[in-house]
């Protein structure tokens, strides 16, 4: 079942095109990534579906329903929440007031719930749970940006570059993580520069270069594949 | 392009610059040449009486319109209007209408002084009745003598205002002659050792005020016990000032400014428990409708002294003040929805003086209109028993001296 | 005598510290300084007073209306100029001018419609003074001071006790990730606008009442004083910015009694200037922390 589908998605930066004319979509409990180099509008996707830039054309579909001017509370409502690029987690919020503003929408008992999963999938949240979210480690950070995110009770969890910064370590916990949520059921959208690791753990691929989709299939295949491997693998 | 566009730029500068430059020296040549010609006038009225000529027929006014001075501005152009319908009716310069031209000069020294350069190139304008205050009077005053144009100040009342030139013609007494007065007018209410305390506004006359009270005061025989400054307008709490005043225990608070800070400082001063034998006392700004609205029953006891009179029924229609006077006040009041007030009542003097000699003397020679203004016989005034000038431009007229009763004007005798 | 100066010090800095709330409270969401609060602030004012001499009825019942049309203004503001702008991208720079020139619409339009004189304001709140000693303090002041306390803990409870003041506070810090929350973070800009405005009101009105005047040029001279004031307690700072406003009132009170009238302004600024030398944040302002 199609979850989200993007029909000729183009955004533009005032004269600059940014993505041009892309498609593609995700399945229920599909992990899907974006692989791309720096600027081939990887990040610009995510924001564009999110709500929180708006498109010059082309048009968004959420179980075939037409999303594509939705507002961004619309969409959180809906069940689609991004994860944004570069973590954006509160900082002058404690670790606790960060997943509690992700379940903003949601009511007390609600975000009880949630929290509780939150806290085993990472106890690091737990252990830190009073402090300034913008003293916390980089790995850290990306952990309680996803963790908030989840409190959002995601339908299709978008994760933008969620090994930016991090050490390799790291860069393994969080992927296993990734894996763990959709085993409990959460569709996943991955945008990586990341291409490895990305590809080792999604079902499907798309190839980003300059706004436009040059590849596409399925994970294990690219990477497999020679171009990638010569562009993206560093083969 | 660009280089194309930046020559054309400069080129029209220059241009302008340099037609700036012709245009001075062409009135250098007319200023010289009216000398010349007055004094080729001068010999031939020795003989014959001169037809008077009435080339320019305009009357600019540069007055604050807008801007925090406007409510002045207004009382202004009520008068302006007036004065030049009342004389157009009456047949105006001997068949020809004058005609009023009213521009907003904002109380901005840029402004005005940008308002003056026009103002002395029209070849229309024979005199120009403004500006409101002595700090932008002062400012424009030396553009207007210089470019030949006679200016008529209702309210500049600065010491040097005079003495900028032979075109200047202020219809209020100076500071000095006026504070001078006032000082005799207080010392006459209260008597030797009285103390006086004075509060000042930062601006020209408020620093000239404080200088000539300070000396006077002593002189005549009482006690300055406190002097501080303010800014008009900007400081609205006196409570600071006042405690100290206070304190000291002043027989006279006098307060130089402007009618919302004489109010300002009765109301706080009331408040902070000042004694009720104090005296408050003010300048002619205070005799109006908006002071009394403010602080009238807080202002009993008070003095306050100026130059034009309270224009209000039960004072104006006293045995004090002339017909024309009452009349004014009630042509004016029931002509426009403000109320009469000493502004109005200068600057109506001020046109309507002009006017008069122009029509005796003629639009056309600069020199010879303000030497007429200042030598006109029997003008009835409207807002004094007599205006006379002395030392050629100095402006003369009594002292309105009034208490506060009941909420009410009444007349002080001294 | 020196009690007495320190009451009028109070009770200036009182008036300083409602109208900085103002400031902070935009500042703090948006990081934008609104330039229209002060005239905001007299126009508020002034609506009270119109309305109370137009209707003639409960001084009350006009105040509350005119807070409504004051939170309306407010809220066109936003709603009318700065929503575009933020649309558009457009330089923080951009939204301040604006605010300038919104405050200057403000400022005229009072000029030519209610009065440009200096017109009388009734004090409804007037109940008599009481003697402390030397001093001198009037039921005016101290309402004025008990209205200072009252707003800073009503403002305190809506931001840091309630669902919404979270929302604030959350888009203050990030508001692309408040959006992310489902956070309609325009719906809470605009209520922090008129909020702002509400509050500008009642100083407004309360300041009416204990000079007993009020003229269209109020909110202009006042507004740099209380900039200055919100800059000093930490701006975003609530309680910040009503330690600046009680005290650029008093070392304003106590400069101009013993030192010099005619620079009272300078020695705001100057208190101003020493103290974010040594706390750049103000005095209850938070070190910003970013760690990418």
């Amino acid at each position: 079942m199609t979850l989200l589908r993007v029909e000729d998605l183009t955004v533009n930066y005032g004269s600059i095109r940014a993505v041009r004319g892309i498609s593609f979509e995700v399945n229920a409990g599909e992990i899907v990534t974006l692989i791309g180099s720096n600027g081939a509008g990887k990040t610009t996707t995510m924001n564009t579906i999110a709500g929180l830039k708006g498109l010059a054309s082309g048009k968004i579909f959420w179980n075939e329903k037409d999303i594509t001017s939705l507002s961004s509370g619309r969409k959180v409502r809906e069940g689609i929440i991004l994860s944004p690029e570069g973590r954006q987690v509160f900082p002058d919020f404690s670790v606790y007031d960060n997943l509690l503003m992700g379940g903003y929408l949601f009511s007390k008992e609600q975000n009880e719930e949630t929290l509780q999963t939150v806290h085993e999938l990472f106890p690091v949240l737990k252990a830190r749970e009073k402090q300034a979210a913008g003293t916390l480690s980089g790995g850290e950070q990306q952990m309680l940006a996803v963790g908030r995110a989840l409190m959002s009770r995601p339908k299709l969890l978008m994760l933008d570059e969620p090994s930016m910064g991090l050490a390799p370590l790291i860069v393994k916990e969080i992927f296993a993580l990734i894996q763990r949520i959709r085993s409990m059921g959460t569709t996943i959208l991955l945008v990586e520069q990341n291409a490895r690791m990305a590809l080792k753990v999604s079902d499907r691929a798309y190839v980003l270069q300059t706004g436009e989709i040059t590849l596409s299939g399925m994970a294990s295949d690219l990477l497999r594949s020679e171009e990638v491997q010569k562009a993206y693998l560093g083969m | 392009m660009k280089r194309i566009v930046a020559l054309l730029l400069t080129c029209s500068l220059l241009l302008t610059a340099l037609a700036g430059c012709g245009d001075s020296e062409k009135k250098e040549t007319a200023a010289a040449g009216g000398t010349a010609a007055s004094a080729e006038n001068n010999a031939e009225t020795n003989g014959e009486a001169e037809t008077p000529t009435y080339g320019k027929t305009k009357l600019a006014a540069p007055i604050p319109l807008t801007g925090p001075n406007s409510q002045y501005g207004i009382a202004y152009r009520n008068a302006l209007e007036m004065a030049v319908k009342e004389f157009n009716e009456n047949g105006g310069l001997n068949g020809t209408e004058v005609v009023l031209e009213v521009l907003d000069d904002q109380s901005d020294v840029t402004q005005a002084t940008n308002l003056a350069n026009q103002l002395i190139d029209d070849p229309d304008v024979f005199a120009v009745v403004g500006t409101f205050g002595s700090s932008v009077g002062m400012a424009v005053a030396p553009t207007y003598q210089e470019g030949g144009m006679p200016l008529i100040a209702p309210n500049i009342s600065h010491q040097d205002f005079p003495t900028l030139g032979d075109l200047l013609v202020p219809i209020s007494p100076t500071a000095v002659i006026e504070i001078n007065g006032v000082a005799d007018v207080l010392y006459k209410c209260t008597g030797e050792g009285t103390k006086m305390a004075i509060l000042y506004a930062t601006t020209d006359l408020g620093v000239n005020v404080n200088n000539i009270l300070s000396e006077k005061w002593p002189e005549l025989g009482g006690e300055l016990v406190y002097s501080n400054s303010f800014v008009s307008g900007e400081t609205k709490d006196f409570s600071a000032l006042l405690t100290e005043v206070i304190a000291l225990d002043p027989d006279i608070i006098y307060v130089s400014g402007e009618y919302y800070d004489v109010a300002s400082v009765i109301l706080q001063a009331r408040q902070l428990g000042v004694s009720e034998d104090v005296i408050f006392s003010g300048p002619g700004q205070c005799f109006t409708q908006e002071f009394i609205d403010l602080c009238g029953a807080e202002a009993r006891n008070g003095v306050f002294c100026g130059t034009l009179p309270a224009y209000f029924e039960d004072v104006i229609t006293t045995e004090h003040y002339s017909d024309t006077m009452v009349n004014f006040m009630n042509d004016y009041n029931e002509t426009y929805p403000e109320t009469c007030n000493g502004f109005a009542g200068n600057c109506y003097d001020g046109i309507m003086l002009t006017l008069l000699a122009a029509k005796k003397v003629g639009t056309d020679d600069a020199h010879k209109l303000v030497e007429a203004i200042l030598s006109y016989e029997d003008y009835e005034s409207v807002s004094t028993s007599h205006l006379y000038f002395t030392d050629y431009n100095y402006a003369n007229k009594e002292l309105c001296a009034y208490t506060v009763k009941d909420g009410k004007f009444a007349v002080v005798e001294y | 005598m020196f009690l007495q100066q320190l009451i009028n010090g109070l009770a200036l800095g009182s008036i300083y510290a409602l109208i900085a709330i103002g400031y902070s409270l935009v500042f703090g969401v948006l990081k934008l300084v609104n330039f229209a609060n002060g005239s905001i602030y007299m126009l508020g004012g002034f609506l009270s007073l119109v309305l109370f001499n137009k209707f003639q009825s409960s001084f009350l019942l006009c105040f509350a209306l005119a807070l409504i049309i004051n939170g309306l203004v407010g809220f066109c503001l936003d709603f009318f100029a700065l929503r575009r702008l933020r649309k558009t991208n457009a330089t923080r720079l951009v939204g301040l001018i604006t605010t300038m020139g919104f405050g200057t619409v403000i400022d005229n339009f009072v000029m030519l419609f209610f009065s440009n004189a200096t017109v009388p304001y009734p004090n409804i709140i007037n109940f008599g003074s009481f003697r402390i000693g030397n001093a001198i303090i009037s039921s005016t002041q101290i309402i004025i001071f008990l209205s200072v306390v009252l707003i800073l803990l009503l403002m305190s409870f809506l931001v840091y006790g309630t669902k919404i003041g979270k929302a604030m506070r959350a888009t203050s810090q990030n508001a692309d990730a408040a959006r992310l929350m489902g956070v309609n973070v325009n719906g809470v800009i605009s209520m922090t606008f008129i909020l702002s405005a509400i509050l500008a009101g009642v100083s407004g009105t309360l300041v009416g009442m204990y000079y007993q005047m009020i003229d269209f040029t109020s909110g202009f001279s006042i507004g740099m004083k209380t900039m200055a004031a919100a800059v000093l307690g930490g701006v975003g700072s609530l309680p910040g910015a009503v330690a600046g406003g009680l005290i650029i009132g008093i070392v304003e009170s106590l400069g101009a009694a013993y030192i010099s009238s005619a620079y009272r302004n300078a020695f705001a600024f100057i208190v101003l200037i020493i103290v974010v030398l040594f706390l750049p944040n103000g005095l209850f302002g938070k070190e910003k922390i970013s760690k990418v």
